[in-house]
């Protein structure tokens, strides 16, 4: 048959050609619907993630991965789902295990002794020894890496045999596994990989080997993905794997929540949680106590350098108010930051010292050789006008929490005739200088970081650190920081801890305000467990995400 | 003349991009903080001194600033732009990365917000005080008052998220991890924050061309062409349009230098992490040889801009020589 016949015979029969071209692309789709997918909600036509992955958002594109894991300078384990340090720790302020499954300690608090676990083996199969342990420390120390200085306090490492480490401290250190789980926490890198990177500055991984429950499988733009590691040495995740989504803009994310494009968001306001309820399918962890707030006084410029003065300014601070207007906080009234999370180390005597009472307050100005003149001004014993600056800005100034609780405290003061000038600074390093020059500061710290009397060590001058915030120095206290790092039993420690507080009690560098809770909005038709977050609080906490279920659907 | 003209062109444009450089190397230096201070407040915890001094010591950072500077120009000279304290990679490929996907936005919405914005100014002006004019007149002044962000926060929300005709944000859809980069999901994800960027554009250079239109309408010549009895078209296309475009083109050339800048709004908003954000990200964090690198980038683009601009004006309008007025 020619071509024009060929041709002709098309022609009569494209009828014939569409119906099994229709029947061709019906069998393509039906094979595509027929694939075993868990149902998913609607979600006007945006890609699905495949399998069980949890599909978490990240704010800034640093988040995602880092080329250069090693010098990465966020920290490890709590933030890493691909790598471990060798000990973590949770909200209630014990530490767990990671790679190492025991530990102990000298009685001098010098000699800290980790036992490994021994089935864990890095994302390659290579088992985990101690030499790992030891390769980390000493290549970390070698090319002078930035994350070296979470063990700066150590002065060696040994390795009697495979499966235990030897950290020889140079000074006591009670509690230095603080030191390995948080901020920012220090991993184990594999010796057979990074001892033949010579330049580790210089050197972009691509492999991310780590011996996490989550292994690295890709990274495209705005998308990283971790898989499940099938060898994890501990509870091995139920969900398929983590999709890190980079999504900027804070109300995107909770679009995209809605829309079933992502599985949780963090950080939201008791507003956006109301809303996000009316949805069903979405449920709203509420973590207590994330985050503590103190008003801190500068007691290197006039009038807060008066104790006095301080005293007086300790109740003016209206909680109740101050927790009405933010929603989600709780007073806090000792010389703690964080009672609840601190325990038993709160000192109970100096609970509800600052309680608020502008009457107290006002007699104890009075009594200080303050008065207020005919316009109703405050006016100190100098017969000058009292005038407060206090910056704004800083980790306080999240969500604007500063300012709601300015707005409270300048009320009161104004009661007084105090007036105050505020400036904002959206640059962290000039709001730092600023409050060298003002008198007053709203600050805030993860409650992680306040649960132990060592971490009072933010009021102190030590040789490491000359001054603080606050300009507190205090003989006796800086003299007490030691102690309680040098000291091992925990009922010595807590009365240590004790002590230190009457002094703050005493001398008033700061005032606690109140402790915020962080809301966490998730789909609950997608997994279930995130519960768990009230031990852990991070949505990335690889605790977290192992204890994840897929939501099974019939 | 021609050739004389662009050799002294390109060196005044040397000289001004050397001093350009290093007003921006002393001035980035000379900014209160360091990488290392802000990376101890995010930490809260205290860094040892050694630890400081070596990271000092290994970015140069306690030479005296003139040395700094100096080896600063010496790399910039060899192409050694440095590596990104963040992100610990070479500063280079980051920023020709983040440009990449800035391009994809900007790039087209600066194209067609320059082109829309002078046929729309065009018309308005020619038809100046007409009801069409004011009309178009007034809704660019409500587009151009209303910040581009909040365009971009509606465009998310009523095309994103009520209509689901578009997605709320990023680059590409999940897809992109199991079947690699599709030009059409880049594309369709480039399409809102393409728009809103279109829009705001459009504002400025409608105002522009609309008023040197107006201008060029009341010359001499536009009458004498009537009088000639051209027809309106004629007289729009072949002289009010080529003058009333000259002062556009300037503004038009800048303009098309700032898409190197990205628009931290749009990409905030949109979740599309251009050069914008990434700039904001590196001044917070104070990663110098990052800033160095995009400020770099952009004043020579600016001055290339500028020399290019120099060049069409001549191409518009004959009058002009260049260098003739030397």
């Amino acid at each position: 048959m020619n071509t024009l016949g060929l041709l002709q015979k098309c022609r009569t029969n494209v009828p014939v050609f569409l119906f099994i071209a229709f029947i061709i692309a019906l069998c393509v789709f039906s094979g595509c619907i027929n694939e075993q997918t868990p149902e998913l909600p609607a979600t006007h036509n945006i890609a699905q993630p495949s399998g069980t992955d949890v599909v978490i958002p990240v704010d800034l594109p640093s988040d995602l991965i880092s080329s250069n894991v090693i010098t990465k300078k966020k920290g490890v384990p709590a933030g890493s789902m691909i790598y471990e340090g060798l000990v973590t720790k949770n909200r209630n302020g014990t530490y767990e295990p990671a790679l190492a499954q025991s530990w102990e300690v000298s009685d001098d608090a010098k000699t800290w002794t980790f036992h490994l676990i021994h089935n864990a083996t890095w994302h390659d199969g290579v088992p985990v020894t101690s030499a790992d342990v030891k390769f980390t420390y000493d290549y970390l120390k070698e090319n002078n890496l930035t994350m070296g200085f979470v063990l700066s306090d150590v002065s060696s490492v040994t390795c009697p045999d495979d499966y235990t480490a030897v950290f020889q401290l140079k000074n006591a250190y009670s509690v230095w596994p603080d030191r390995l789980a948080q901020s920012p926490g220090i991993g184990v890198y594999p010796k057979h990989f990074f001892e033949n990177i010579t330049d580790p500055k210089t050197y972009k991984d691509t492999e991310f080997i780590g011996t996490g429950p989550f292994r690295f499988d890709k990274s495209e733009p705005g998308y990283v993905r971790v898989a499940r590691n099938e060898e994890y040495h501990g509870e091995k995740p139920e969900v398929s794997g983590v999709i890190l989504k980079l999504i900027t803009n804070k109300d995107s994310q909770v679009l995209a929540l809605k829309n079933g494009e992502i599985d949780v968001i963090r950080d939201i306001t008791p507003a956006v949680a109301e809303n996000l309820l009316q949805d069903p399918d979405i449920g709203i962890c509420i973590v207590p106590g994330t985050n503590g707030y103190e008003m801190g006084l500068n007691m290197n410029q006039y009038p807060t350098n008066l104790s006095s003065f301080r005293q007086a300014m300790s109740h003016t601070v209206d909680r109740s108010t101050i927790c009405d207007i933010l929603g989600n906080a709780h007073p806090t009234e000792t010389t703690y930051l964080l009672p609840e999370v601190a325990g038993e180390y709160v000192n109970p005597a100096e609970t509800g010292m600052y309680n608020y009472n502008l009457t107290m307050a006002r007699d104890e100005l009075l009594q200080a050789g303050f008065f207020q003149d005919e316009k109703g001004t405050l006016c100190g014993p100098d017969k000058n006008p009292v005038e407060l600056i206090m910056p704004l800005g800083g980790k306080a100034s999240t969500g604007t929490v500063d300012e709601k609780i300015v707005t409270v405290l300048r009320n009161n003061w104004e009661t007084l005739g105090i007036t105050v000038k505020i400036a904002k600074y959206d640059d962290e390093s000039q709001y730092r200088k600023a409050i060298d020059k003002g008198h007053v500061f709203i600050d805030a710290m993860p409650s992680i970081l306040h649960d132990d009397p060592d971490d009072l060590v933010n009021f102190a001058v030590t040789p490491l650190k000359n001054k603080n915030y606050y300009n507190f120095n205090n003989a006796e206290f800086n003299s007490l920081t030691d102690s309680v790092r040098n000291t091992i039993n925990k009922e010595e420690r807590k009365q240590i801890g004790y002590r230190m507080q009457e002094i703050l009690s005493e001398d008033i560098p700061t005032v606690p305000i109140c402790n915020i809770d962080n809301y966490v909005a998730y789909r609950k038709d997608r997994f279930t467990g995130w519960e768990k977050l009230l031990e852990y609080s991070e949505i990335d906490n690889p605790t977290v995400l192992s204890s994840l279920r897929p939501v099974t659907t019939s | 003349m021609w050739g004389l003209y662009i050799g002294r062109r390109l060196i005044y444009s040397g000289i001004a991009f050397f001093i350009s450089i290093t007003i921006t190397f002393f001035i980035l230096h000379l900014m209160p903080g360091d990488y290392i201070t802000n990376y101890l407040l995010s930490l809260g915890t205290v860094l040892p001194q050694e630890t400081i001094d070596e990271f000092h010591r290994q970015f140069g950072l306690n030479l005296p600033l003139t040395d700094q500077y100096l080896l600063y120009m010496e790399n910039i000279l060899l192409g050694q732009w440095g590596y990104s304290y963040q992100y610990s990679v070479p500063v280079l490929p980051l920023i020709l990365d983040k440009l990449f996907w800035t391009l994809i936005i900007l790039l087209p919405a600066t194209i067609m917000g320059i082109l829309y914005g002078m046929v729309l100014g065009a018309y308005s002006g020619w038809n100046a005080r007409s009801k069409r004019d004011l009309s178009l007149f007034n809704v660019m002044i409500i587009v151009r008052a209303i910040p581009s962000y909040w365009w971009a926060i509606m465009a998310i929300l009523i095309f994103g998220y009520s209509l689901s005709l578009f997605p709320i944000g990023g680059y590409t859809s999940i897809s992109i991890l199991y079947s690699g980069i599709d030009p059409v999901d880049v594309l369709y994800h480039a399409f809102l924050p393409i728009a809103v960027l279109t829009l705001t554009i459009t504002a400025g250079n409608y105002y522009l061309m609309r008023n040197s239109m107006i201008s060029v309408i009341g010359e001499d010549y536009i009458t004498t062409a009537r009088t000639k009895g051209l027809s309106e078209n004629s007289i729009l296309w072949h002289h009010a349009l080529k003058n009333a475009m000259l002062p556009v083109v300037t503004v038009a050339a800048l303009q098309c230098a700032s898409i190197v800048t990205g628009s931290i709004f749009v990409e905030t908003v949109f979740s599309w992490p251009g050069l914008g954000l990434l700039t904001t990200e590196a001044i917070r964090a104070r990663d110098l040889p990052l800033l160095e690198g995009i400020f770099l980038l952009d004043t020579f683009v600016v001055i290339v801009a500028n020399i290019v601009a120099d060049l069409l004006y001549p191409l518009i309008d004959p009058r002009v020589r260049a260098g003739g007025d030397e």
